[in-house]
């Protein structure tokens, strides 16, 4: 029964969420079917049109119906089909999802060294101008909003300087240089919002470790201050970044969606967008419902994780 | 032979805090002198904020002095990180207050003891298990404890664990910084009990730093009497306890309670007044005055120099006069 219970849990959460995402698509105004017909609704004909186009995508039953319809095909593992392309919504996610894995994946993979080096140079140094430095630097790179600094990055590097292409994507076993050069600015815009999160979580951690008595008694016993620092104060105080870095990974998608949209990264948070603005039901609530379970389980890992490597949190 | 283990000589540290803009300068040691024998246990008491912390932390070379020297055997404090420094740090131990901050977390209690051994190449690596479960023995723990994180035990066991990791590498002298207040009452007595046993029995001085006069009367072999940075009174234990001549000393001993009740109700009380000054603000002269309840106008003027009284040293202008008129009353 305990056993059960985080699954149970786990399943609650998900089925609030996609049931929000369903009932607040059909509270917003807009109507899929007009807009799917386009330029031509104004014809005379188009009343008849637009009852055929909801008959063929369902949009016609009520919205209950419509609802347990929905829920129905997901316990089947069936996401249904855009409204627009009449593709499968999985394999329209399963297109796009790379593109924002890596995104995120390089952004921290990059933001987290740079985050170790700052918040702990600022925590030994504490109180002096690096520090003091470090610190408006990180609370910086947290204000500083992703979209306008994506923009200000294109218009310097892309179409100022001419460093980097502007906009899209080329796969990384297509064209690994053309990958790189593609996702550079993207990765740097969403790593500065991370390196300001977490350099400030590391030198609150280190800061703290740092102050145990456990540290003084070291030094007194004759460690060196920097193997203090190395050895104790990181282990101890980068642990729990494992946890955090779980738990920003919902912030981060987030911030994925803004910064695919600027660099026209044809990713999870575009699908996203372009779809709620036409309004392709079946694409919005496919996204976000595999968003959420993604988001859910790198939870999971990241607990799992900390369990492992930390022996004293496990009894 | 003659020289002391520990001879602090008149140790000046200053603290410097900004606050909004404000650079006080905190003297939390001012021209304050202590001695420690080889094998002999020190009591250095005063109520919080006296300095007596800062000055432990300095006599074995944690803190840097801003005047005054430290001699450890007769040399003269080694930099940190130098190799003279290196082999002080084998003689040299401390165990401090709290026992839950003192501890790693991460570390069993067995990989904490062996850091020292580690540190000093104290025999080799395979004798280890074997030092460490001879340690937890001395301290009175079950040394099936070397596999535990500090997260499992209690107070007590934690500060006996620290206890243990100070002896390991055999010193000459450790710093017990408050080691009991952090327990409950009935921890307290077990762990100066085992302290002063480990101390009889292993010949190591203790410098014993702590605000509970009855802690330190109980163990001490002398007692120096701290108060805003200075050493008021020091000498033998007995003789500080028994025949208090400094008017702090002697309002200190008025506020601790004496265990028999015929005396509890027949002792003098002179109240301490007051709060301790800011020590970034301290009175003039004498640094007692404005708590003291003799005090006279020559005090605000001169700073009175420790002087000897009997066999010990006591720093009050006006210390035969004062204990004269109270003793007779």
């Amino acid at each position: 029964m305990t056993r059960l219970l985080p699954a149970l849990r786990i399943l609650a959460i998900i089925w609030v969420v996609i049931t929000v995402v369903f009932v607040t698509l059909r509270l917003t105004p807009g109507d899929p079917a007009e807009l799917l017909l386009g330029p031509t609704a104004g014809r005379q004909d188009v009343q008849e049109r637009l009852a055929d186009i909801r008959a063929q995508y369902g949009l016609d039953q009520p919205i209950p119906v419509q609802y347990a319809i929905f829920v129905g095909n997901v316990l089947q593992g069936d996401l249904g089909e855009s409204n627009r392309s009449a593709r499968p919504v999985i394999s329209m996610i399963a297109a796009a999802a790379p593109v924002t894995i890596w995104l995120i994946v390089l952004s921290v993979g990059t933001a987290i060294p740079i985050s170790i080096f700052l918040g702990m140079i600022a925590a030994a140094r504490r109180g002096r101008t690096l520090d003091r430095g470090i610190r408006s630097l990180a609370t910086l790179c947290m204000a500083v909003p992703s979209f306008w600094l994506g923009l200000l990055f294109l218009q310097w590097f892309a179409s100022g300087l001419g460093w980097f292409p502007s906009r899209g994507y080329v796969a990384p076993l297509t064209d690994p240089g053309g990958f790189m050069m593609h996702m550079a600015l993207p990765v740097i815009t969403l790593a500065i919002f991370l390196v300001g999160t977490l350099t400030r979580f590391v030198y609150t951690e280190t800061a703290d470790t740092l102050q145990r008595d456990y540290i003084t008694v070291s030094r007194a016993m004759g460690l060196a201050s920097r193997t203090i620092l190395f050895r104790f104060a990181a282990k101890n105080s980068l642990t729990p970044l494992i946890i955090v870095v779980g738990v920003e990974i919902g912030t981060l998608i987030g911030g994925a969606v803004i910064v695919e949209e600027v660099f026209g990264l044809p990713g999870l948070g575009r699908l996203l967008l372009g779809a709620v603005m036409s309004r392709d039901y079946p694409v919005v609530q496919g996204t976000i419902l595999v968003i959420t379970v993604a988001v859910i389980l790198i939870n999971i890992a990241a607990e799992m994780l900390y369990r492992y490597i930390t022996p004293q949190a496990r009894s | 032979m003659n020289a002391p283990l520990l001879d602090v000589r008149d140790a000046e540290i200053v603290f410097t805090a900004r606050r909004g803009g404000v650079t006080r300068h905190i003297q939390a040691v001012s021209g304050a002198s202590i001695s420690v024998a080889r094998g002999q246990t020190v009591g250095l008491v005063g109520e919080s904020g006296s300095g007596k912390s800062t000055l432990g932390a300095a006599a074995i070379g944690l803190q840097a002095l801003d005047g005054g020297e430290v001699l450890f055997d007769g040399t003269p404090m080694p930099a940190e990180g130098s190799p003279a420094w290196r082999t002080l740090r084998r003689r040299v131990q401390v165990i401090f207050q709290d026992p839950f901050s003192a501890l790693n977390p991460r570390q069993t209690i067995g990989q904490s003891l062996a850091e020292p051994l580690r540190l000093h190449s104290m025999g080799p690596r395979r004798s280890w298990p074997d030092r460490i479960a001879e340690l937890l023995e001395l301290v009175g723990l079950n040394p099936e404890m070397a596999r535990q994180y500090p997260g499992t035990l209690s107070g007590g066991q934690r500060q006996r664990v620290c206890i243990a990791r100070a002896l390991a590498v055999e010193p000459d002298l450790i710093v017990c910084d408050e080691i009991t207040s952090a327990l409950d009452v009935s921890t307290q007595a077990q762990i100066v009990a085992l302290i002063a046993d480990i101390q009889k029995r292993m010949g190591v001085a203790l410098l014993f730093i702590s605000h509970d006069l009855g802690l330190v009367r109980a163990i001490a072999d002398r007692t120096a009497v701290m108060y805003l940075g200075r050493i008021m009174e020091a000498g033998p234990a007995g003789e500080v306890f028994e025949t208090p001549r400094h008017p702090y000393t002697r309002a200190l001993l008025g506020a601790a309670p004496i265990p028999d009740p015929v005396l509890e109700a027949r002792r003098e009380r002179i109240p301490l007044r007051g709060e301790i000054p800011d020590p970034a603000d301290p009175p003039s002269g004498c640094r007692f005055r404005t708590r003291c309840p003799h005090a006279r106008e020559e005090c605000a003027k001169r700073t009175p120099l420790p002087e000897p009284a009997g066999g010990a040293i006591v720093a009050c202008h006006f210390w035969r006069e004062i204990t004269g008129t109270e003793d007779r009353s």
